[in-house]
C-alpha cells in the first residue's frame, strides 16, 4: 500500500507551525526527502495572538524544532512564566490566594507533605499556606523574580519554568523556520473545496487560486471553524458547558504604566462574580482578559467588573468579545484527518491546557506517524482514545478549581459546587482525597496531563481537607516533614538572594543573549 | 580615574611585591590570547561566565573557591608567570573623549595599596618614563589588542559549539568534597567531528594553537588539587598539638 508522503497542514496559527515544526524536525533531516510538508494557510485570516500562558514542555518542544531561546525571546515578546496565582477564588477576600506552582513540593513521593502541613498549621507551628511551605517558588514569583539567570545556560532552569509568550508572533517565528531551515512548503492560499476518495479519505483541497493540493495525510489546524473535522467530517461536538459554566472572553492589551514596570513572572488569575480575569504579563504589556459564564451575568455588569480591575487605563483600550463554547469533538482523527488545537475542542485558559494540548498532539502524530494508509486506522484509533482520556483529565482537573470555592456571592459559583456539574470520575477522587492525600498511583496512565501534586496544590490551597484513615506513617515521616519545611525555607532565603528580577534578565537577554551551555 | 600625569605622578613609587600581592585572593584572572603560551605552561586555562552580561571570557583558573589562589604561596606567586591583569596594575586603560572620539588613556588608581613609600619610580627626574612605565604600556596595550582577538576566538568556538561545560566534582584527602561551578572548556569530541572546512578555517584563522592550549592546561587541575591537599595538611601542622 502507498506509504505516507505527503503531508498537508491547513491552518497556519501556532498550531499549525508547532505542528508543522515537530514533524518536520523528526523527519525532514538534511539527507532525507521522504516526506513532504505542506503548511497552507489563508492570506486574510488572522490568528487569535492573545497573550498566551505555556506549560514547561514549550521549552523542549522549541529545542526539537531548533530554535534558539535567545531568538524566541526576542521575536516572541516571551517572559517567564513560574506558575500560576489564584486570587479571590475560596472567600474572595483580598488576601485570598494560593499558587499552582511548576515545581513539586519538596520530597514529594518520599513524605505526605500535606497531612503534617494541616497538623503544622493547627498546632500553631507554621503560618504559610501550603504552596508556600512546602515549594520555594511561590516566594520567587511574590518576589518578581525570574526563575534563572543570564548565566544559566539557554532552556535550563534554577526554577522550574514555562513562558508567556504573544502566540501570532510564536506563529510568525516558527513558519519563517519552518520554510527556512525545515523545508516545509508554505502556501498562502484560501481551501474551497475538499475532494475525497471513495472511502471518505480526504484527496486533495481545491484553492481559491485554482490549485489542487493532494496529500496522504492533513493536519486539521484550522481554529475555532475547524473547516476538516467539524465542517467537513461532521464529527459532533460534545458541549462540556454544563461542568465548565465559561461562555464569554473580553480580552485586551492593557500598557505599562511605566516602561520598566514590573512583569509578573506568573499568570494572575483573579476571580470574579462569573467567571475569572487572566492577567499575563509580556515584555512589552500586560494582557488581560475576563472569561465569564453569560448565564450568571449581563455583559454591562462584566464589563463593570473588567473595568475595576484594569482601572483608569480601561477607557481607551481596545477591547475584544469572543464567544467560547467549552468542550470537543466527539473524535479527533477520522480517516486521514486529524485535528490539533482549536479545531479539535476550546476549554477555558485556566491552566493554559491550549497550546500543550497541540504539543501533545503533533508529538503524538510525528512519534506514531502511520507508515501507510493501511495501518492508519489503528493509530486512529489510539489517537482518540488517548486524548479523549487527556480531554477529560484536564476537564476535571479545571473543574477542581471550583467545587471548592466557599463564595457565595452568585448563582456561578453556587452551581459550580452543585454535584450534577460535577464529572463522576472527579466525585470519585474527591470522595478518596477525603481520606488520603493525591498520589502518583492515582494516575498512573502514560497520558496523564496534570500529575498528583497539581491536584495537591489547588486541593490544599483551598482549604480541603484530607482525615487519613490509617496512622501507617513511619515514626521518622513526622521528623522528616519537619526537616523538609526548614530546607524550603533555607532555600527560599539562598535563592531570593541570587535571582534577578524577571523584567531585569529578560532585558538582558534581549540585549546580551543566554549562551546555549 | 586619573589619567597619569609626568608633573602630579612624577614621584610616585610602585612596590612590585605588592602588585603581585594583589592576586593573592583571586581564583580566576582575565587573560588574553597572547598569554596563552606562557599560561599554558603553569594554569588551567577555561572560559567563564561574565555575571552581569552571561557572556563567556577566558581565566587563568587559580583557586577552587572564590578568594582562593593556589598558586600565591607565601608571599609570592608560584609561577614563573604571572598574568598581565595581575601585573598591570595598580594601572588601567581610560578612554578620553575630549577630542570628539575616544581615545585610550593610561590610568592609574591613586589608591591602590601598591602605591608606596620605596619601589619602581614612573618618571625620571627630568619626567621622562622609566622603564617600569614604559613596560605597564606595553602590557596594556597588549591587554587592549589582545581583547579584540580573543574576543574574536571566544566567538568563533562559541557559534561552533565547541564549549562545553566542566563539571569538577573532587574530594580532598581530608575528605572534603567540593564541585566547581560556572567554568568551561573546549569540547574536544566536537572540535574531531567538525566537518574539514570549518576545521581548516580554525587552521588558518590561527585557532588551533590557544584550543589545544586549552585542552593541555587543564593537567594543571591535578597539580591544583595537590597543592590543595598539601594546604590541608600544612593547616593541620600548625593546630596540632603536642601529647
Amino acid at each position: 500500500m502507498k506509504p505516507i508522503r505527503d503531508i498537508v497542514i491547513v491552518g497556519g496559527g501556532s498550531a499549525g507551525w508547532i505542528t508543522a515544526g515537530l514533524i518536520a524536525a523528526q523527519y525532514n533531516h538534511s539527507n532525507s526527502e521522504e516526506l513532504k510538508i505542506t503548511l497552507i494557510e489563508s492570506p486574510t485570516h488572522k490568528p487569535i495572538g492573545v497573550g498566551e500562558g505555556t506549560w514547561p514542555t514549550l521549552r523542549t518542544t522549541l529545542l526539537k524544532i531548533g530554535i534558539t531561546e535567545t531568538e524566541f525571546f526576542r521575536e516572541c515578546d516571551a517572559s517567564f512564566k513560574q506558575g500560576a496565582k489564584f486570587a479571590k477564588w475560596v472567600t474572595g477576600a483580598d488576601d485570598d490566594y494560593y499558587y499552582h506552582p511548576l515545581m513539586l513540593p519538596q520530597n514529594f513521593g518520599k513524605v505526605d507533605l500535606p497531612l503534617y502541613w494541616n497538623n503544622a498549621m493547627h498546632a500553631g507551628d507554621l503560618q504559610t499556606s501550603f504552596s508556600d511551605a512546602v515549594c520555594i517558588q511561590e516566594a520567587i514569583c511574590e518576589a518578581g523574580l525570574a526563575p534563572k539567570k543570564i548565566t544559566t545556560a539557554e532552556y535550563g532552569s534554577i526554577a522550574n519554568y514555562a513562558y508567556h509568550v504573544d502566540s501570532a508572533k510564536l506563529g510568525i517565528m516558527l513558519q519563517k523556520h519552518c520554510v527556512e531551515k525545515l523545508r516545509v512548503n508554505h502556501i498562502l492560499d484560501d481551501v474551497t473545496d475538499i475532494n475525497v476518495h471513495e472511502n471518505g479519505d480526504i484527496a486533495s483541497l481545491s484553492t481559491k487560486t485554482g490549485n489542487t493540493l493532494s496529500g496522504d495525510l492533513f493536519v486539521d489546524c484550522t481554529g475555532f471553524s475547524s473547516l476538516l473535522l467539524g465542517k467537513h467530517y461532521g464529527v459532533p461536538f460534545i458541549d462540556k458547558s454544563d461542568v465548565l459554566f465559561i461562555d464569554t472572553a473580553l480580552a485586551t492589551h492593557v500598557p505599562y504604566e511605566e516602561q520598566n514596570a514590573p512583569i509578573a513572572s506568573h499568570t494572575i488569575s483573579t476571580a470574579q462574580k462569573a467567571g475569572w480575569i487572566w492577567d499575563i504579563g509580556l515584555p512589552t504589556r500586560r494582557g488581560v482578559g475576563y472569561v465569564y459564564s453569560s448565564q450568571y451575568t449581563t455583559e454591562g455588569l462584566a464589563v463593570a467588573e473588567y473595568e475595576k480591575y484594569i482601572g483608569e487605563s480601561f477607557s481607551g483600550l481596545d477591547v475584544r468579545k469572543i464567544p467560547i463554547t467549552s468542550g470537543h469533538h466527539e473524535k479527533f482523527w477520522v480517516n486521514n484527518c486529524v485535528a490539533v488545537g482549536l479545531s479539535a475542542g476550546f476549554l477555558e485558559p485556566l491552566e493554559a491546557s491550549a497550546l500543550v494540548l497541540v504539543e501533545l498532539s503533533a508529538q503524538f502524530i510525528a512519534a506514531q506517524l502511520p507508515a501507510s494508509r493501511a495501518v492508519m486506522d489503528i493509530t486512529a484509533r489510539r489517537f482518540n482514545t488517548v486524548f479523549q482520556y487527556r480531554w477529560d483529565r484536564i476537564i476535571d482537573f479545571l473543574k477542581l478549581h471550583y467545587i471548592l470555592t466557599k463564595r457565595t456571592d452568585s448563582d456561578f459559583w453556587i452551581d459550580n459546587c452543585r454535584s450534577e456539574s460535577i464529572p463522576q470520575s472527579l466525585q470519585d477522587q474527591m470522595e478518596l482525597w477525603k481520606y488520603r492525600t493525591p498520589n502518583d498511583s492515582d494516575f498512573d496512565s502514560n497520558n496523564e496531563v496534570f500529575p498528583a501534586a497539581s491536584y495537591q496544590y489547588v486541593l490544599y490551597g483551598m482549604g480541603f481537607l484530607t482525615k487519613p484513615a490509617f496512622n501507617n506513617c513511619k515514626d521518622d515521616a513526622e521528623t522528616l516533614a519537619r526537616t523538609t519545611f526548614s530546607k524550603v525555607d533555607a532555600l527560599k532565603q539562598k535563592i531570593l538572594s541570587d535571582l534577578p528580577t524577571n523584567r531585569d534578565l529578560i532585558e538582558k537577554i534581549q540585549k546580551y543573549g543566554m549562551q546555549r551551555v | 580615574m586619573t589619567a597619569i600625569d609626568r608633573t602630579a605622578h612624577r614621584h610616585i613609587l610602585i612596590d612590585p611585591l605588592k602588585v603581585e600581592a594583589l592576586g593573592a585572593d583571586t581564583n580566576m584572572v582575565p587573560i588574553v590570547m597572547a598569554e596563552f603560551l606562557k599560561t599554558a605552561t603553569r594554569f588551567p586555562i577555561v572560559f567563564t561566565k561574565n555575571a552581569e552580561t552571561g557572556q563567556f571570557s577566558v581565566i587563568a583558573l587559580c583557586g577552587f573557591e572564590t578568594g582562593e589562589n593556589l598558586f600565591y604561596r607565601t608571599g609570592k606567586w608560584d609561577s614563573l608567570y604571572i598574568p598581565l591583569n595581575i601585573l598591570r596594575q595598580p594601572f588601567f586603560l581610560g578612554s578620553d573623549n575630549t577630542a570628539g572620539e575616544a581615545q585610550p588613556v593610561i590610568c592609574l588608581d591613586l589608591d591602590s595599596p601598591c602605591i608606596s613609600d620605596e619601589g619602581k619610580p614612573l618618571f625620571s627626574e627630568e619626567g621622562e618614563p622609566e622603564k617600569y612605565l614604559k613596560d605597564m604600556q606595553s602590557m596594556l596595550a597588549s591587554l587592549y589588542h589582545g581583547e579584540q582577538t580573543t574576543r574574536q576566538f571566544i566567538d568563533t568556538v562559541n557559534e561552533l559549539n565547541l564549549i562545553q561545560k566542566m563539571s569538577l566534582d573532587i574530594k580532598f584527602e581530608n575528605g572534603e568534597a567540593i564541585k566547581v561551578e560556572g567554568i568551561y572548556t573546549i569540547d574536544e569530541s566536537k572540535l574531531n567531528a567538525l566537518p574539514l572546512e570549518q576545521f581548516s578555517n580554525l587552521r588558518q584563522g590561527g585557532l588551533l594553537f590557544p584550543i589545544y592550549s586549552m585542552i593541555q592546561s587543564l593537567g594543571h587541575i591535578h597539580w591544583m588539587v595537590n597543592q590543595r591537599n598539601i594546604r590541608n595538611e600544612e593547616a593541620k601542622a600548625w593546630f596540632s598539638e603536642t601529647s
